[in-house]
């Protein structure tokens, strides 16, 4: 099957505020039913990032292009093929959830106001409530919903899930994944790592604007952390494991912690071989990768 | 030009014009009732002789055109109230077009549904306008009604007004376009607020000393030197010459409506915090 073209790109994007650079040198893409989550600190760049492919900052250097179009040259255009959600959801305080849904679906070209009031009842919203009479979650719900009915081929989403409810979440990350599988392309930063690993098919690490990593969960989904430690008569050395790639990290008095790619069969005849005290094999997380990024030497 | 965007502009518009045109028309309507219960002969007297030298320089207008009705009439375009409410406009709807719904964190939303950011400033812009022209005429219609309803004594022709009511709508349009360039700049509506308010203060000042110094000049620095609806009124001249007096004004919101577009669409635009 042909890997479609990206939706959506940056190359070498760069955003400085005076001495400060919020985002250096920055090069990504995303596909059209591809979810990209995008992790790091607070002050890491990713909405500033989100921003600029929004049109809504404009890049020191580096381009961002969403469907062939520069997003700060031709935002109107790009905004055709985009829905934003920005980080902190505020909407129009002095209209009800209804007028709100109206006025943006009939603005945006993509705008479909009787799905995005289907999705804000599915959700249990009232609608007739006014903005500054509504909880941050339901300010939110209501953001999501007019978002996520836009018909563009491209979700850019800053933290979609803050203010909400667990239910809520459930239902937003299951809305996103039919998103993907509609064959939507879907941008989304979040704080929280296990909603980035349930629902991402890759990872963007940020770090003081620096992308730190970039790459597929499926592999990271496959991959395991084996801890172990050695009976007394083997402390102190290890016999090399078989090759491939196997990240080792030795953690003192005879312990040992491995990262492997995949549990193969050669691997699991070599940790028998070895005189093992006790061993735990565990699914590697994101929030290993994720620590073990951000906590990378700076270069 | 999309319509639900001109409809959020008028929504956005309507009730701060609504309620200061007709509190504005009310005015005038009863600054006319007000001068008919006046003893005019009377302070014809008093402003002869019972005013100062130096408070005498305040008036726009010799003092024995002051005690006439269409003296007293015109008196009223540059009395505090009138002015406050074209100004307290002016400064609100102004500040409310860039810096004001970036600080509700509406803007983004707006920006990032396909309208453009000259397409957005256009309709806040030609709203606003439209609602000056409202608000200016809304004091001449409260005069005319008065000059219909109430005896004054003499006859006083309400078109007599219209080169108050253009004055005042340029002075009023000016000082939204310094504001909206402020607004186009900033990041929070209240220091729009301040800082015009602060410069609004300055000019004032200006304004008053020119007035009753000898440095007549300071008056070409504030732009309160072409706010004069009450001595345009006394002109012997067609009403379209006062256009003259408020070009230089109608010619400096254009500069500065020209710099907000410019500004606007070069900026970034912040994150709400």
């Amino acid at each position: 099957m042909p890997v479609p073209e990206p939706i959506a790109w940056t190359e070498k994007l760069t955003k400085r505020y005076g001495s400060l650079v919020a985002l250096s040198r920055c090069t990504l893409s995303v596909r059209p039913g591809e979810v990209l989550g995008l992790l790091g600190p607070n002050g890491a760049g990713k909405t500033t990032l989100l921003r600029i492919w929004a049109g809504l900052i404009r890049p020191s250097s580096g381009t961002a292009r969403v469907a062939n179009w520069d997003c700060w040259r031709h935002p109107a255009r790009v905004h055709r093929h985009l829905g934003y959600l920005p980080g902190e959801v505020r909407l129009f305080r002095r209209m009800s959830g209804r007028a709100v849904l109206e006025l943006l679906g009939r603005l945006h070209p993509g705008g479909n106001v009787s799905a995005a009031v289907a999705l804000a009842q599915r959700w249990q919203l009232d609608l007739s409530r006014r903005v500054d009479r509504a909880s941050s979650g339901m300010r939110q719900k209501l953001a999501l919903a007019h978002v996520c009915s836009l018909d563009v081929p491209l979700l850019v989403l800053d933290e979609p899930t803050a203010n909400l409810d667990p239910d809520a979440r459930r239902q937003v990350l299951e809305h996103l994944r039919q998103l993907r599988h509609q064959g939507k392309a879907v941008v989304f930063s979040s704080h929280v790592l296990s909603e980035v690993e349930q629902v991402s098919d890759r990872v963007a690490v940020l770090y003081r604007g620096e992308l730190r990593h970039l790459g597929p969960l499926d592999q990271l989904r496959r991959s395991y952390r084996i801890q172990l430690r050695l009976a007394a008569r083997g402390q102190g050395t290890l016999q090399p494991p078989p090759p491939g790639e196997c990240r080792v990290q030795s953690r003192g008095q005879g312990s040992w912690e491995l990262e492997v790619p995949r549990l193969r069969p050669e691997l699991l005849r070599w940790l028998a071989s070895l005189p093992v005290e006790e061993v735990r094999i565990q699914p590697l997380a994101l929030e290993q990768l994720y620590r073990r990024v951000i906590q990378q030497e700076e270069p | 030009m999309k319509a639900a965007l001109w409809q959020h502009a008028w929504r956005e518009n309507w009730p701060l014009g609504l309620g200061l045109s007709a509190l504005l028309m009310a005015y005038h309507l009863l600054f006319v009732w007000m001068v008919s219960l006046v003893d005019l002969g009377y302070l014809g007297v008093f402003l002869k002789f019972g005013l100062r030298l130096p408070l005498q320089d305040l008036f726009p207008i010799p003092l024995d055109q002051v005690a006439t009705p269409l003296g007293m009439l015109s008196m009223a375009w540059i009395d505090a109230v009138p002015v406050l409410l074209v100004s307290a406009w002016a400064v609100a709807r102004g500040s409310d077009a860039v810096s004001g719904p970036l600080d509700r964190g509406e803007l983004e939303w707006l920006l990032t549904a396909g309208v453009s950011r000259s397409g957005f400033l256009t309709a806040q812009v030609a709203v606003a306008g439209l609602w000056s022209v409202l608000l200016a005429f809304s004091g001449w219609i409260g005069t005319w009604l008065g000059l219909l309803w109430i005896d004054l004594g003499e006859p006083v022709s309400s078109a007599r007004f219209l080169p108050a009511v253009v004055n005042t709508w340029g002075t009023m349009f000016f000082l939204y376009g310094f504001t909206v360039l402020v607004s186009t700049w900033g990041r929070y509506r209240r220091y729009t607020i301040g800082l015009v308010g602060a410069v609004y203060a300055v000019e004032l000042i200006l304004k008053v000393v020119a007035r009753m110094s000898p440095w007549k000049w300071l008056a070409g620095l504030t732009f309160f030197g072409a706010f004069e609806p009450a001595w345009l009124v006394h002109q012997d001249q067609p009403w379209w010459e006062c256009f003259k007096y408020t070009a230089p004004l109608v010619a400096g919101a254009a500069v500065f409506l020209a710099g907000s577009f410019v500004v606007f669409k070069r900026r970034d635009l912040p994150a709400v915090v």
